[in-house]
C-alpha cells in the first residue's frame, strides 16, 4: 500500500467514523444518562436520511434545509415515542428492547410506505459535489466537510455539557438521579429534553451521513449494529468514548476493506468481541461522562 | 302416508339431482384460479419484488383478471428477501390458500429453498432467476429472464468485440450471484481475447466504496454488478469523485437493476453507463408500448426492466393456462409453455426444455433523450440459443 492510499484510506475511514460517532453519541447519552436502551436509535436516523432526501432532492431545497428538518423530524418521531411508552419502562431494559426493537420495525414500514421500497443514492450540497487533489488523487470534498462537521458537533456537544446549565443538570443527574431531584430540579422535563436532542442528533447524522451511505430501509437495522459496537468499544454514556469508538472503527473498516475485504464484512464486530473481553468498561467507560 | 313420505324424499332427491347438476358443472368451469404470489416486499430485495409485483398486477388487468374462463385471485405474500420466511409463506399459500399456481420469489437463495418442496406438492411455479439451482431437475418451473450466462456472456463478448476493451477490471457484491455473473462476463470477454485486471468483491451492504476505489486497477473500462440502482449510482458517483470516471468508462453488468427512475434521480452522472438490459423503455413495438402507456396510467411512472419482467411472467403464465384450457396440472401447463413462441415487452421468447427463456440480450448505454435519462440499445444479440453444453464448455474454464 502506497503512502497515497494510506492517506486517503484514512481520511475515509475518519469521515465514516465521524458518521459512527455522531450517531453513537446519542445513543449513548440516552442510555448513560436516561437508563433507556434505544435500540430504535437506527431507525431514526434511517428516518432523518429519509426525510432530508426528500426535502433535498425531491423539493430542490438546500442540503443545509434537509440536514436541519430531517433532525427535527427525527426529534420528533423520538420524542413521540419516548412520551408514548419509553418514560413508562424506566429501569425495565428487557421491556426497553422489546418496544424500541417494535419501533424499528413500525419506523422501517412506515418509511417504506411513504417513500417506497426503493434505496436512494447519496446526496449533498451542490457546493460540496466537486473533489479537491491529493499527491495527484482526487478527494472529494463532502468527506472532508462530513470530517468538519464532526469536530464542530464534538465541540458542541461537549460545550452543551460542560458550559450551560442543563448540561450541568444533565450530568448531576447522571451521577445521583435522587440528589438531583431533591435539590428541586425537574428531571423529567431534562429527561424530555434530553431525548428530543439525541433523536435530532441522529436524523442530522441521517442527512450528513447521506452524502455517503445514502438512504436505505435496511439502515434501522445495520447501522444500530454499527452504533452499538462504536459504543461497546467507547464505553456507555460517554460522549469522548463514542467519538474515539467512531474513528477507531471508522479506521480500522476503511483499512480492512482495502487490505483484507473477504472479512469486511464481520472483522468490526470481532473488535467489539475483544474489547468486552479485555475492557468491559469500554475505553472510556468509568473514567470520562 | 309412508308411500306419501317416500314420494316427497325422491322428489327432493330428484329436484336436488336436477338442480345440482348445472351447478357443479358451472363451478367447475368457473372455478377461481388462484395464483400465488410470492415477493421479496421487504428486506434487500423490497424494490425488486414491489416492481415485479406492478407488473403482474398490470398484466392482469389488461386480461380482465380472466383465463380460460376462469376468474383469476391474485394472493400474495411477502418472502422478505429470506429463505426461511419464503417456505414459511410458501407452505401458507398451498395449504391454506391452496394456490395452483406460484409467481416468485425474487431472491434466487429462496428460491432454492423452496424448489424442492414446491416439487413435492406438485406446483407449478415462476421465479424471477433460477440459474443456480439447475432448473431443469424440477419439472414444474420456468423462468422468463433465461440464465446469467446468456445474458452476461454476450455482455463480455460485445464489451471486447464491438467497444475494443483490452483489458477490464470487474467488481461485485459478494454473494454467489455476484460471483457468477462476472465469471460469465469475464468468459465472454475472454473468449473474444480481452484480459480481466481485477475482481473485487464488496460485502452486502457496502456503501463506502472509498477503500475499493483507493486500489482500483487501471484497464480499458470497468464493469460492477449490484442488485439495485441506489447502489450502481453511489458506486458511480464515488467512481466520479475518486478521479476514475474522466480515465475509464463505467458500466453496470445488469443494466436492468437501474431502472429509469435510477436514471433520472442520477441525471448526467449517469451518461455513458454502458450495461446489459432484457427490456428498454424505448423499445418501438406495438405490445411494448401498450405496456409502458399502461403502466404509466395505472402507477403515475415510468416502468423499469423488473416492472416489464413481472409483466412478461404473467404473459406467459396465462398464455400457458390458456393453452391447457384452464389446467394447471404441471406437467401439462410445463409442455404448454414450452410450447409457447410469443412476443413480450422485451421482446421475443420461447423456452428452452430446461425451462429457460431464450430471448434477446440489448447492449445499451445511458443517453439523454429528449430531456429524460434513457437506456439506449447499441447492439442486440438477438434471441440467444446457448445450449447447456455450450455453456459448460464456456464455464468450464472457470
Amino acid at each position: 500500500m502506497t503512502f497515497e492510499q494510506i492517506f486517503i484510506n484514512l481520511l475515509n475511514g475518519i469521515s465514516f467514523g465521524v458518521i459512527l460517532f455522531l450517531l453513537a453519541s446519542g445513543l449513548t447519552m440516552v442510555y448513560g444518562i436516561m437508563g433507556i436502551v434505544n435500540l430504535a436509535h437506527g431507525a431514526l436516523y434511517m428516518v432523518g436520511a429519509y426525510v432530508g432526501w426528500s426535502v433535498a432532492i425531491q423539493h430542490g431545497f438546500s442540503y443545509w434545509m434537509a440536514t436541519l428538518t430531517g433532525g427535527i423530524v427525527a426529534g420528533f418521531v423520538g420524542l413521540v415515542m419516548e412520551r408514548a411508552t419509553l418514560r413508562y419502562l424506566y429501569r425495565q431494559i428487557n421491556e426497553q428492547v422489546l418496544v424500541t426493537i417494535g419501533f424499528i420495525y413500525v419506523l422501517t414500514n412506515l418509511t417504506q410506505w411513504i417513500w417506497g421500497p426503493r434505496p436512494r443514492a447519496p446526496f449533498t450540497a451542490g457546493m460540496l459535489s466537486g473533489t479537491i487533489q491529493f499527491w495527484g488523487c482526487s478527494y472529494p470534498i463532502h468527506r472532508l466537510t462530513v470530517i468538519l462537521i464532526g469536530i464542530v458537533i464534538s465541540i458542541a456537544i461537549w460545550w452543551f455539557q460542560e458550559k450551560t446549565r442543563i448540561g450541568a443538570m444533565i450530568q448531576a443527574g447522571m451521577d445521583d438521579k435522587e440528589m438531583t431531584m431533591g435539590l428541586g430540579i425537574n428531571l423529567n422535563r431534562i429527561s424530555v429534553i434530553l431525548f428530543f436532542i439525541c433523536s435530532f442528533v441522529a436524523g442530522f447524522a441521517g442527512v450528513i451521513g447521506a452524502q455517503l451511505l445514502g438512504a436505505t430501509l435496511g439502515q434501522g437495522f445495520h447501522i444500530l449494529g454499527l452504533a452499538l459496537v462504536v459504543v461497546i468499544i467507547g464505553g456507555t454514556g460517554s460522549v469522548g468514548g463514542a467519538l474515539i469508538g467512531g474513528l477507531i472503527l471508522g479506521i480500522f473498516d476503511s483499512f480492512i476493506n482495502a487490505l483484507v475485504p473477504q472479512i469486511g464484512m464481520w472483522a468490526m464486530y470481532l473488535i467489539a468481541v475483544i474489547v468486552l473481553l479485555v475492557r468491559p468498561q469500554g475505553i472510556m467507560g468509568g473514567r470520562m461522562k | 302416508m309412508k308411500k306419501n313420505i317416500l314420494t316427497l324424499i325422491g322428489s327432493l332427491f330428484v329436484a336436488f339431482v336436477l338442480t345440482a347438476a348445472p351447478l357443479s358443472s358451472v363451478g367447475a368451469s368457473e372455478k377461481p384460479l388462484k395464483m400465488g404470489a410470492l415477493m421479496d416486499f421487504t428486506g434487500i430485495w423490497a424494490e425488486l419484488g414491489d416492481r415485479v409485483y406492478k407488473g403482474i398486477q398490470l398484466c392482469m388487468d389488461q386480461a380482465g383478471w380472466k383465463v380460460a374462463g376462469r376468474p383469476i385471485e391474485l394472493i400474495n405474500e411477502d418472502a422478505a428477501s429470506n429463505p426461511t420466511v419464503s417456505m414459511h409463506k410458501t407452505k401458507k399459500l398451498i395449504d391454506y390458500d391452496k394456490v395452483e399456481f406460484l409467481f416468485g420469489p425474487i431472491y434466487g437463495t429462496s428460491t432454492v429453498a423452496i424448489a424442492k418442496y414446491l416439487q413435492r406438492r406438485h406446483l407449478f411455479f415462476m421465479p424471477q432467476g433460477t440459474q443456480d439451482i439447475g432448473l431443469g431437475k424440477f419439472g414444474s418451473a420456468v423462468t422468463v429472464w433465461g440464465t446469467s450466462q446468456l445474458q452476461f456472456i454476450p455482455l463480455g463478448i460485445y464489451l471486447a468485440a464491438k467497444k475494443g476493451w483490452k483489458t477490464v477490471t470487474l467488481g461485485a457484491t459478494d454473494y454467489s450471484g455476484g460471483h457468477k455473473y462476472l465469471a460469465d462476463l469475464q468468459n465472454g470477454f475472454e473468449s473474444k481475447g480481452g484480459k480481466v485486471v481485477q475482481k473485487q468483491f464488496f460485502p452486502p451492504r457496502t456503501v463506502d466504496f472509498g477503500p475499493y476505489l483507493t486500489k482500483l486497477k487501471e484497464a480499458d473500462g470497468c464493469m460492477v454488478w449490484f442488485g439495485t440502482g441506489a447502489e450502481y449510482a453511489n458506486f458511480r458517483r464515488q467512481y466520479k469523485e475518486f478521479g476514475f470516471l474522466k480515465k475509464m468508462p463505467l458500466g453496470t453488468i445488469m443494466g436492468g437493476a437501474v431502472s429509469e427512475s435510477d436514471l433520472q434521480e442520477m441525471g448526467e452522472l449517469g451518461v455513458g453507463t454502458i450495461g446489459q438490459n432484457t427490456w428498454v423503455l424505448t423499445r418501438d413495438t406495438a405490445i411494448n408500448r401498450k405496456f409502458v402507456d399502461d403502466f404509466r396510467k395505472k402507477y403515475g411512472r415510468d416502468p423499469g426492466a423488473f416492472d416489464a419482467m413481472g409483466h412478461e411472467m404473467a404473459s406467459v403464465a396465462l398464455a400457458g393456462i390458456k393453452a391447457t384450457g384452464g389446467d394447471t396440472n404441471p406437467k401439462k401447463l410445463k409442455k404448454a409453455i414450452l410450447g409457447l413462441k410469443m412476443e413480450v415487452a422485451g421482446g421475443p421468447l420461447r423456452f428452452q426444455p430446461e425451462g429457460f427463456g431464450i430471448r434477446n440480450a440489448y447492449m445499451c448505454e445511458v443517453k439523454k433523450v429528449a430531456d429524460k435519462y434513457r437506456w439506449v440499445v447499441d447492439y442486440v444479440y438477438p434471441d440467444l440459443t446457448y445450449t447447456p453444453e455450450q455453456f459448460r464448455k464456456l464455464t468450464s474454464k472457470k
